[in-house]
């Protein structure tokens, strides 16, 4: 009956394709979310991940393009006259649920007053919000309904915000580094929360992070994005495994990066591997992964785990520098216990880096080149 | 700023008060002060609060200019004020004549006063008004939109509540100014007598025996509102200190 239902009703659908401004370039985009899709924007802060979800809000100017919400135009900007605006549907018109950072909770008003402030009627296109006291229930709130926001501490403030950005009716979710403040029992509920909400509205949302085990743990993608540019989009499996560029291995945790020679691997030709700290392990084992030949040049522990930096050599006789996690309590230990006591600065070491992705030695590829097979590309 | 307040009571007498205020029409004033006053104030918030709104959110072209013309009669001696209302409004001038088509002079008349006490009074509420709602984060007006408010329905429920405690100085403020108004009023208005007119007449004829009973009332008028206000206003603040 429900999936019925669910089939007749037309899907919201986000698109856009645009530039917006902000220093010092502008921050370009281009998106296409259906249905109850998921993507974060993932990147380093000022990146321009907010700036991107505001200008779909319609807080920030296009320099250029546009961005459609079902059959609306929600933002144009005039293809002639530069920065003149063509059209720009009011804000509350838009029907966009938005959690910003700071989310701007109103003081003079209640923890409920905030949360049940949206005027905004559910309709047959517009699926209605859950019930306040399940919603209030969720987030720990019931007890305090009706404190003023100054009496609040921060992750109690963050979860009124969260209320009240999702006790009203939407059509598309966009939700601005929503893990702020709240301790990690509350961040696993948010995440179900949103995942929960998003699938039983059917909504596409867009989450901003700049912490990528969130990003994985709610969206079917990820973009990776820097400096004003997506660098790479795509599932956050892909992400991490085949990242597009040195800059997006960087951002997902890739400490090193070693050439193979030629004559080492597959592809016949120089190929530079990414190597992530805690993707490494002692000793030649050849089905998991490349291995490395290197001494150890310094050591640092930091728990239980050892911080080591190794040289590898590298083609034309340079050297590269490796990091890794050398953790003390994994079974693989076991293994290589002759490593264990021995494990010093300028002892030679056999490492495996396992699956290391292969990255493309040409140049960052801009929007444009990304993917073009992927559907959620335009 | 206490030490004049306290020799002013310290020279009154229950007695002399009742003598100088009871009899049949000497309250006149009193009534005329307060009449002119709300008038005035009644224009100031009508028009004044729009302009000051327009003038916070910068949606005036050559809003400097506005708020410049806002400040003079802040910083022209009343006097002045006064002098040059007389070559722009009175009888002898084209407005003063457009005026007179509608049975309105502004000479020596009760319109002539609550001309007079706008003047004098503007800038303080326009300006206050102004700071209390560029005071305002224009963020949360954002949020109440995305939220679905229509934008009647932010101002009622976001911007004038965050602003009152502002809007509430202010207009205070200007009401103490408009009532006590004298510079420009002894030009324009000397009739009819409202009580700082009434205060210098007496003290002219009669000296301070009959003027502070005067001065004392005007006091009592002017004062409480602004204090009040003042009070409510840091304690609202103090609530609202949250992003």
């Amino acid at each position: 009956m429900e999936i019925t239902h669910r089939a007749l009703r037309a899907d919201h659908t986000l698109t856009a394709n645009f530039v917006v401004e902000r220093r010092p370039h502008g921050i370009s985009a281009q998106l296409q979310l259906q249905g109850n899709s998921k993507l974060a924007l993932f990147g380093p802060s000022g990146a321009g991940k907010t700036t991107i979800i505001e200008a779909i809000a319609g807080l920030a100017r296009l320099r250029s393009g546009w961005i459609q919400l079902d059959s609306e135009i929600l933002s144009q900007a005039s293809p002639r006259l530069k920065h003149k605006v063509f059209k720009h549907k009011a804000l509350w018109q838009r029907d966009i649920g938005l959690l910003r950072q700071p989310p701007g909770l109103f003081p003079h008003l209640s923890a409920i007053e905030n949360i049940t402030y949206s005027p905004r009627q559910p309709h047959e296109n517009l699926e209605a919000p859950l019930p306040l006291s399940d919603l209030l229930e969720l987030l720990g709130l019931t007890e305090l309904a009706s404190e003023m926001p100054y009496r609040l501490s921060g992750g109690q403030l963050q979860r009124v915000a969260i209320a009240r950005t999702l006790y009203s009716p939407f059509k598309l979710l966009l939700l601005d580094e929503p893990y702020t403040g709240l301790d990690t029992s509350w961040k696993h509920a948010l995440t179900k929360l949103i995942i929960d909400e998003v699938d039983r509205r059917h909504v596409p949302c867009i989450l901003v992070t700049h912490d990528l085990s969130q990003a994985q743990e709610v969206a079917d993608q990820i973009a990776v994005i820097k400096d004003g540019r997506i660098l790479q989009l795509a599932s956050s499996d892909e992400i991490v495994r085949r990242p597009a560029s040195k800059e997006v291995a960087e951002l997902v945790g890739y400490q090193s990066f070693v050439a193979v020679p030629p004559y080492d691997n597959k592809d016949n030709k120089e190929v530079i591997l990414a190597i992530h700290p805690q993707k490494v392990i002692p000793g030649d084992h050849r089905d998991l992964g490349v291995v490395l030949h290197g001494m150890v040049t310094a050591l640092k522990p930091s728990g239980v785990v050892w911080e080591v930096e190794m040289e590898v050599s590298q083609p034309n006789s340079t050297r590269a520098t490796i990091t890794f996690a050398y953790n003390r309590s994994i079974d693989r230990v076991v293994v290589d216990t002759l490593m264990q006591g021995d494990l010093h600065p300028g002892r030679w070491l056999t490492v495996t880096a396992i699956d290391p992705p292969r990255i493309p030695t040409s140049s960052i590829p801009g929007p444009e080149a990304v993917r073009p097979n992927s559907p959620s590309i335009l | 700023m206490l030490g004049p307040l306290a020799a002013l009571l310290g020279h009154l007498s229950p007695s002399k008060i009742v003598s100088t205020l009871a009899p049949p029409g000497a309250l006149n004033p009193l009534f005329i002060s307060l009449e002119a006053s709300a008038l005035a104030l009644f224009v100031l918030v009508a028009t004044g609060t729009p302009l000051a709104w327009l003038l916070a959110r910068q949606r005036l072209p050559a809003g400097r200019v506005w708020e410049t013309g806002v400040l003079i009669p802040l910083l022209m001696p009343p006097l002045v004020i006064g002098l040059l209302l007389i070559y722009m409004v009175g009888p002898a001038t084209p407005l003063g004549r457009l005026l007179a088509d509608i049975h309105l002079t502004a000479s020596n008349t009760f319109f002539a006063l609550v001309l007079a006490e706008i003047y004098e009074s503007a800038p303080y509420y326009i300006l206050g008004a102004e700071a209390a709602f560029a005071k305002v984060d224009r963020r949360l007006e954002e949020n109440a939109a995305l939220l679905g408010d229509r934008w009647p329905r932010t101002v009622w429920r976001i911007t004038l509540p965050l602003a009152a405690p502002g809007l509430a100085t202010s207009l205070t403020t200007a009401w103490a100014r408009a009532m006590g108004a004298f510079g420009a009023v002894i030009i324009i208005a000397y009739h009819p007598y409202g009580l700082p007119m009434k205060t210098w007449v007496n003290l002219e004829e009669i000296g301070l025996s009959g003027s502070l009973p005067y001065a004392l009332c005007l006091i009592v008028a002017a004062l409480p509102l602004p204090i009040l206000a003042y009070l409510w206003s840091s304690r609202t603040q103090q609530g609202r200190l949250v992003s």
